[in-house]
């Protein structure tokens, strides 16, 4: 191995230790196995191209590194090694400032926390009370009662909540799910778009009279507000839908005694601003259902 | 709207037609034939109770991007109004009290906590203009919780009209009137969804499926099917409904009470 390539192999790495404020010296570099990078990879920036040996350290310091900093070591990942999770030949490791401060931290965290311990597994609460699985109410109902009787068991419990005995001969088939109950599912951000481009897709509709049954339907050219009219025994029924893609659906329904009722809604109403063409057709279609005026 | 001069709820209420009248009345609305009928029923039912005017809110939250608001109005149609334009429901306090709770309350009566309390505030501004000076909440509970519900607002011009003897009797009432309107307006929500959807017995069976927890392949094995053609199916679902994927589809179908 060239002594200068390992001697700017160190200077490099001193120095990006000197910038975040952490100690980097020969002998810590001998224990995370950092070896001299080759002459020709010398790089012309600060950051420096190492060795890095196959070591219960230098996996796990690699792992918390990955996770902390992706983007630090991201080729790094990309190499085949890394689908083992013994290393078993070197690989190149871009060493700068952050891979120093980590390395630091990382010794430390691993001298305290010795080897590393399984992770626990997380109770969501879809897996609480009656929405837990078959067999954990079971569990937990065998602890309150006190049943240690198969049968009793059973007649305690139950068939599973929503199952079948189809179902329940299948073994287990129980997933969680969203109940009505619950607070809906937030979307992701392209799911929400997606719902978003589907919903103006499926509500935008020219603005037509769409006779059903014996009412009359005036829609703005966005399909955002409609109207719905229809007579009802000497007065008028009036629906108002607004709707938006995305956010909320108001519907509301009236009915009017008289004209002068009707029309006072119509002169308020800001549709007039907005649409004076449909408000007009609204307030005259509206009049004709009280026999043409007030 | 004329508003009825009455004397007092306590009046009323001993006059031994008044549950009678009632009555007939909300065992009316179960088989009211479309929602014109309906708000005429409630008009006529706010009115055999002594009130004004009334309002039923029926709150449906679909999926996370949408939620849908129906009101049935016998009450001042400027009050609609000005209801959509200052975008009410978005902190209508009668409406997110009956999220929250089952019991009727007199609006203005209540300040206890702050939630309540908001109800008498928003009672005593706007909607005291419109015909609410004195309003009751009944909430309509359902079993879809929080994802749909309902709330009736009887509301008084006179001040304290709902505080006053006999309002124990009106509340029983109320309920009752409350929950049939309820009951009638899901009813009408799922068939104009049938309607609109054009949803077949074999896709219902697939949400059946679904909400069971079958995966696919089990899917597919009991309906001697590809787990491929499942997928298609409730993708195809999925469009139809308008939900992000198959398990807000049979979210949807439950609070819709399509399964």
């Amino acid at each position: 191995m060239p002594r200068k390539a390992l001697a700017a192999t160190r200077a490099a790495l001193r120095s990006a230790a000197r910038a975040t404020g952490e100690a980097s010296t020969p002998s810590s570099l001998a224990k995370e196995n950092l070896r001299p990078a080759k002459p020709q990879d010398e790089p012309s920036t600060r950051a420096a191209i190492a060795y890095v040996r196959t070591s219960g350290t230098s996996c796990a310091l690699s792992n918390n590194v990955h996770n902390k900093a992706p983007g630090v070591c991201k080729h790094y990942w990309s190499s085949r090694f890394v689908t083992n999770q013994h290393w078993t030949r070197p690989a190149r490791l871009a060493v700068n400032s952050t891979h120093v401060r980590i390395a630091v931290r990382m010794r430390q965290a691993a001298a305290r926390s010795g080897p590393k311990r399984p992770a626990k597994k997380r109770i969501g609460p879809m897996e609480i009370g009656m929405n837990a699985e078959h067999s954990s109410r079971k569990a937990v109902i065998a602890a309150l009662t006190g049943a240690t009787d198969s049968a009793a068991l059973h007649a305690e419990l139950g068939a599973p909540m929503f199952a079948t005995a189809g179902a329940a001969d299948a073994g287990n088939t129980w997933a969680p799910r969203d109940h009505a109950a619950q607070p809906a599912r937030t979307l992701g951000p392209k799911a929400r778009v997606l719902m978003s481009r589907r919903r103006q897709r499926s509500d935008v509709s020219p603005t037509l009279d769409v006779a059903h049954h014996d009412a009359l339907r005036l829609t703005t050219v966005d399909a955002g507000l409609s109207f719905t009219l229809k007579p009802a025994e000497g007065a008028l029924y009036l629906e108002r839908v607004q709707c938006r893609p995305i956010g909320t659906r108001i519907v509301q329904c009236m009915v009017f005694a008289n004209a002068q009722v009707f029309l006072r809604w119509c002169d308020a109403e800001p549709l007039r601003f907005d649409d004076p063409g449909l408000h007009h057709r609204l307030r005259h279609q509206g009049l004709e259902c009280f026999g043409g005026g007030p | 709207m004329a508003a009825h001069d009455l004397p007092d709820l306590g009046t009323l209420v001993a006059d031994p037609a008044y549950a009678v009248n009632v009555i007939s009345v909300v065992s009316r609305i179960a088989g009211a034939p479309d929602t014109g009928a309906v708000v005429r029923l409630l008009q006529d039912a706010a009115w055999g109770l002594g009130a004004d005017g009334a309002m039923f809110t029926s709150f449906v939250r679909d999926d996370a991007t949408l939620a849908s608001y129906r009101y049935l109005l016998a009450c001042d149609p400027m009050w609609a109004l000005h209801y959509a334009q200052n975008k009410s429901w978005l902190d209508d306090p009668w409406l997110r009290y009956a999220l929250y709770n089952t019991e009727p309350v007199v609006a203005e009566a209540s300040t206890e906590t702050t939630d309540v309390a908001s109800l008498g505030l928003w009672a005593g501004g706007a909607a005291t203009e419109f015909g609410f000076a004195s309003t009751l909440v009944i909430p309509a509970p359902t079993a879809a919780a929080q994802s749909r519900v309902g709330v009736l607002c009887l509301g008084s011009a006179h001040p304290g009209f709902f505080s006053g003897l006999g309002c124990a009797t009106l509340r029983c009432l109320a309920r009752g009137l409350a929950m049939e309107l309820g009951d009638w307006l899901h009813r009408q929500i799922r068939q104009e969804l049938i309607a609109r959807t054009r949803i077949t017995a074999d896709e219902l069976t697939l949400l059946r499926h679904e909400q069971q927890g079958h995966s696919s392949k089990a899917i597919a094995a009991a309906l001697s099917l590809e787990p491929k053609t499942i997928d298609c199916r409730f993708h195809r679902l999925s469009l139809k409904l308008g939900t992000a994927n198959r398990r807000a589809a049979v979210r949807l179908a439950e609070i819709y009470g399509l399964i």
